[in-house]
């Protein structure tokens, strides 16, 4: 399976809807956001700066402006299969996982839909 | 790296159940509590989170050791303290809203659970006792820092160094056979001096003393306190 199968690039709308429920935060330092083979803590939509990828401690890639990383993972409590490392002075909104379960599990709320197509959509492919 | 199913997730039948924050809940709401958590295996050297970030929830302390470090502008660390089996970490900065004033790292492989902020201030106005349970760490937290803002004004380096020695056996020690006590901790002579606001040759030349007056052991980096009493002495503490 390919390592960044779960991570998502969105489109600037979807990601301007999830600023606006998640505002954005402005990390000063360097910071690993989640080990290899860990569980992500929350889920992280990128908004500035980037975010290093690394698998057995290799880079493997930058992601950019407009990355999800670790909301498959979150939701469906598996182990990230790669390393994330925020640079610093990134901003980036912070998804967490009590918030996206109630989006989840509730079909009146406004952005049900948006999540779970994001989700399936990693599911199918 | 064990999956989460291998990790101990359920906050019912955990190790430090009744030594964390969330021991005098109910069984429902702790099976509420291990939904919404996040467990995982920090290995030694692994950080927790970062000073000068933002806090994003609570880190409870399943298994392991941690290390509190704050870093000074000369790039040196000092220890704050070190979290064992039942601690909270992240808690000031939740509340305050600032942003990390240190660092945590494991310094052995750690279980750590990681709750949300949105779910734990949820649960905080849920069941008053975790506020209570909570306000009793940091009322903890205040007492120990209060504790070694006055030891390093008012004690010098011995009686430091002898207090160090014994709230490291207080709480890593293991009594043996033979009578001496094992710190069950391997710090490095760096991270010991910082913990009493001391240069590394000033701890290395008061341990010599140390071990030349039979107060303690050394075996690689293992330290084993041989005469308690007279740390005690030293130390001029009020058990």
């Amino acid at each position: 399976m390919h390592v960044l199968k779960y991570v998502t690039t969105l489109e600037s709308e979807i990601s301007g809807k999830i600023q606006e429920r998640f505002p954005p935060l402005t990390h000063r330092n360097a910071f690993h956001l989640f080990y290899e083979g860990q569980i992500p803590n929350v889920s992280y939509l990128l908004v500035d700066g980037f975010i290093k990828v690394y698998k057995k401690k290799k880079l493997i890639k930058e992601l950019h402006k407009g990355s999800l990383v670790g909301l498959f993972e979150l939701v469906k409590d598996k182990s990230a299969r790669y390393m994330a490392q925020l640079s610093p002075k990134s901003k980036v909104c912070v998804l967490e996982r009590s918030e996206i379960l109630n989006i989840l599990k509730n079909p009146e709320d406004p952005q049900h839909e948006m999540f779970k197509c994001i989700l399936e959509d990693k599911l199918d492919s | 790296m064990p999956s989460k199913k291998e990790v101990q997730t359920n906050c019912l039948t955990c190790d430090s159940k009744e030594k964390g924050i969330f021991c005098h809940l109910q069984e429902s709401d702790l099976e509420e509590i291990s939904a919404n958590k996040v467990t995982n295996i920090y290995k030694k050297g692994q950080t927790l989170f970062f000073q000068g970030n933002p806090p994003y929830g609570l880190y409870c302390m399943a298994k392991g050791k941690v290390k509190v470090s704050k870093i000074g502008n000369d790039g040196k660390e000092s220890i704050v303290r070190i979290a064992v089996t039942g601690d909270v970490l992240g808690h000031r900065s939740l509340f305050t809203d600032e942003y990390y004033t240190a660092t945590a790292t494991a310094i052995e492989d750690s279980t750590i659970c990681f709750i949300d902020k949105k779910y734990i201030i949820k649960s905080m106005k849920k069941n008053p006792v975790i506020s209570f349970n909570i306000i009793e760490k940091l009322s903890r937290d205040l007492g120990a820092a209060e504790k070694k803002v006055a030891s390093l004004f008012q004690k010098n380096v011995r009686e430091r160094l002898a207090e160090l020695l014994l709230l490291l056996k207080e709480s890593y020690g293991i009594e043996e056979s033979s009578g001496r006590w094992k710190l069950d901790i391997k710090l490095t002579r760096e991270e010991m001096a910082s913990m009493i606001g001391v240069a590394n040759e000033t701890l290395i030349r008061f341990m010599t003393e140390f071990k030349d007056e039979k107060l303690v052991e050394q075996e690689g980096k293992i330290i084993y306190i041989i005469d308690e009493q007279r740390l005690l002495e030293f130390a001029d503490l009020y058990y």
